[in-house]
């Protein structure tokens, strides 16, 4: 129970990081886990006229990789179909898309590597 | 925006005009080829993405359709690369000039960003010139191959930047140009001679004779004699080869990726000599996506089939239909494509499995089974397309160490063989017969006059020796191109008794 936890309260701090860094940067958080039946994605942001799908991934060690390689093909599909509903959702097949990932490693709860990586796949 | 380009692919030999068309649209991002690309031309969406990152232009974060029409023929190789990159460049509104579609643009692209060569591009060149385009943008290392086509400006690219640069005329690259006659003037240098064989002043005249009417040869004799020797230096007395004959070969050796990177213009006659066990489709092409074979490379040159009994029997059955007609066509389920073939066959074999069946010194080990059936591993109906047929004796070594008897160098016999071809080309103009060795029965009742002697000598011979008709038909073609040699318009005795030499086979003398 406890492991688990921790385990979320790291996924947690991860976005919390990830979405203070974007504001900073600029951006606009439209949406921050967006949900739907058969996935999530962690953020949309927008920033000139382009909206962003962001996956966060946060990783206590590197003992097994790093956080970025954790988001297998399976997710990344999930991701894209989500995106594509929100699209069509809330309207916006005027504006440009992109799929960031931020990739966080922590060690002893102290954030240790940050990397925003733009334009990390396509459909 | 969409744009479009002209790029070019290959069928065969034959090079066909593709468009390359690039849309770039908002949506989610992504990146499709479509048009029946097959794994290369998939595989080219990572190359021209790394490669116009790392030549500093903006890959377009938008959905990329790549449309390679006409869509119904299978494309296939990296010569795609750069016409997609820059059709998404010009898409991408990085080309400030406008584009006006007279270039035709081939390259594979290195994830750098430089450009590396492809294949067939003396095909693609010659379709630009049928297809009217008279700009072509070549790899570098493949412009020399496509300069050999007149009327047409070739335009070398080393690198992507830099044939953007010259597509916006910030720049200019000067047209390659080959200078041919400087080209051709290398086809005599041979590093063999005929000089260079000892002796076997009998097989020496009988190639002369064979290279004078494209008649193909079996030698056959002991191993160790010379006959490999003798057919490694048949190329230097053959005549030279024309511009055209070179583009012909060419063409063949750029789509096989056989063409030297620093020279690929062959100027010499090719000579091919495969280990007998090559399969059939090595020998006459093959392949899901057909290939030339030996034969096809062998084009205006001498194929040679050392210890003929031993390559395997369907290999050499194919064979037929190419030594009739000079082509092989080659039909499979994705395509079917025809390559020329016009080569000269030259044969060698022992008499036997142990090699010294018939030698005056040298005892013969085989059993007249053995002996049966090595030889009829080679069949009648392809023995019957060789017109000659001769021995090569064991040369002894007062002969392998006598100065004098070092033969003619390759260059004189070249000159007698050029006169006769001359003359034979005189007498077939205006058909699709180049030499002796193609005549039909026709043109063997029309061309081949005797004298009342060498009437009289035939006809003994066709009663002594129990001659067949098809061998009446080899030696009247033969006996024309002794006295072709001879600049003779009549064919004399000495001409006929040397033709009935040439048919040991026929004679039962050894086989």
């Amino acid at each position: 129970m406890s492991r688990d936890f921790n385990l979320r309260k790291i996924g947690y701090t991860g976005e919390d990081v990830a979405r203070a860094y974007l504001i900073k940067n600029g951006y606009h958080i439209l949406e921050k886990n967006y949900k739907v039946v058969f996935g999530e994605i962690d953020i949309i942001a927008e920033k000139n006229n382009c909206v962003c799908f962001i996956e966060v991934k946060s990783r206590k060690s590197n003992k097994y990789g790093l956080p970025e390689e954790a988001i297998t093909p399976y997710k990344k599909n999930k991701i894209v179909k989500v995106a594509q509903l929100y699209i069509k959702q809330k309207k916006l097949e005027k504006k440009y898309f992109r799929f960031d990932v931020i990739a966080l490693s922590f060690d002893h709860n102290l954030l240790k590597d940050f990397k925003h990586i733009t334009n990390a796949f396509c459909e | 925006m969409i744009s479009k380009l002209y790029s070019a692919a290959l069928l065969g030999v034959e090079a066909f005009l593709v468009e390359v068309e690039v849309d770039v649209t908002r949506g989610l991002p992504s990146f499709n080829i479509v048009g029946l690309p097959d794994t290369a031309v998939q595989e080219s969406r990572e190359r021209v993405r790394a490669a116009l990152k790392n030549s500093e232009y903006q890959f377009p974060m938008q959905r990329i359709t790549v449309n390679l029409a006409p869509a119904d023929i299978k494309k296939e190789g990296p010569a795609f690369d750069l016409p997609i990159a820059i059709g998404i460049l010009i898409a991408n509104d990085e080309l400030t000039q406008v584009y006006d579609n007279s270039f035709i643009i081939i390259g594979e692209l290195s994830l750098n960003g430089r450009i590396r060569p492809v294949s067939g591009v003396l095909s693609v060149a010659l379709m630009a010139r049928g297809k009217g385009i008279n700009n072509l943008i070549v790899p570098q290392e493949n412009a020399r191959e496509a300069a050999i086509v007149d009327g047409i400006n070739i335009y070398p690219a080393s690198d992507l930047r830099q044939i953007v640069r010259f597509l916006n005329e910030e720049i200019s690259i000067p047209p390659f140009y080959v200078n041919k006659e400087e080209l051709m003037s290398h086809k005599d240098e041979y590093s063999v001679d005929f000089s260079d064989v000892k002796g076997q002043q009998q097989a020496k005249r009988a190639l002369e004779v064979a290279a004078a009417g494209g008649h193909n040869v079996i030698m056959i004799g002991p191993p160790g004699c010379g006959k490999t020797m003798l057919a490694k230096r048949i190329p230097t007395i053959l005549p030279g080869l024309t511009l055209e004959e070179s583009i012909e070969i060419t063409r063949l050796y750029s789509i096989s990726n056989l063409a030297n990177k620093r020279d690929p213009i062959i100027t010499k006659r090719p000579f091919r000599a495969p280990h007998h066990t090559i399969s059939d489709i090595g020998l006459i092409g093959g392949g899901a996506i057909p290939k030339p074979g030996e034969i096809s490379l062998a084009h205006h040159g001498v194929l040679f089939l050392d210890e003929l009994p031993e390559f395997s029997r369907s290999a050499l059955e194919s064979l037929r239909q190419p030594l009739e007609s000079g082509m092989v066509s080659i039909s499979r389920a994705l395509r079917s494509v025809t390559y020329l073939s016009n080569f000269m066959l030259i044969a060698a074999a022992n008499p036997c499995p142990c090699g010294y069946y018939g030698d005056p010194e040298k005892q013969c080990t085989c059993t007249s089974y053995q002996i049966q059936k090595y030889r009829s591993k080679i069949s009648g109906p392809l023995l019957d397309r060789i017109d000659i047929q001769i021995e090569v004796p064991r040369l002894n070594y007062k002969e392998l160490v006598n100065r004098k008897s070092d033969g003619e160098i390759s260059k004189d016999i070249r000159t007698r063989i050029e006169k006769a071809r001359e003359i034979q080309l005189q007498r077939f103009i205006g058909r699709s017969i180049y030499n002796n060795a193609q005549m039909s029965r026709k043109d063997i009742e029309k061309y081949g006059l005797l004298s009342n002697d060498a009437w009289n000598l035939l006809t003994q011979a066709m009663e002594k020796l129990k001659l067949s008709a098809r061998a009446y038909d080899k030696i009247l073609k033969l006996a024309r191109t002794i006295s072709d040699l001879e600049l003779k318009e009549e064919i004399q005795t000495a001409h006929i008794a040397e033709a009935i030499q040439y048919r040991s086979l026929d004679r039962e003398y050894l086989i």
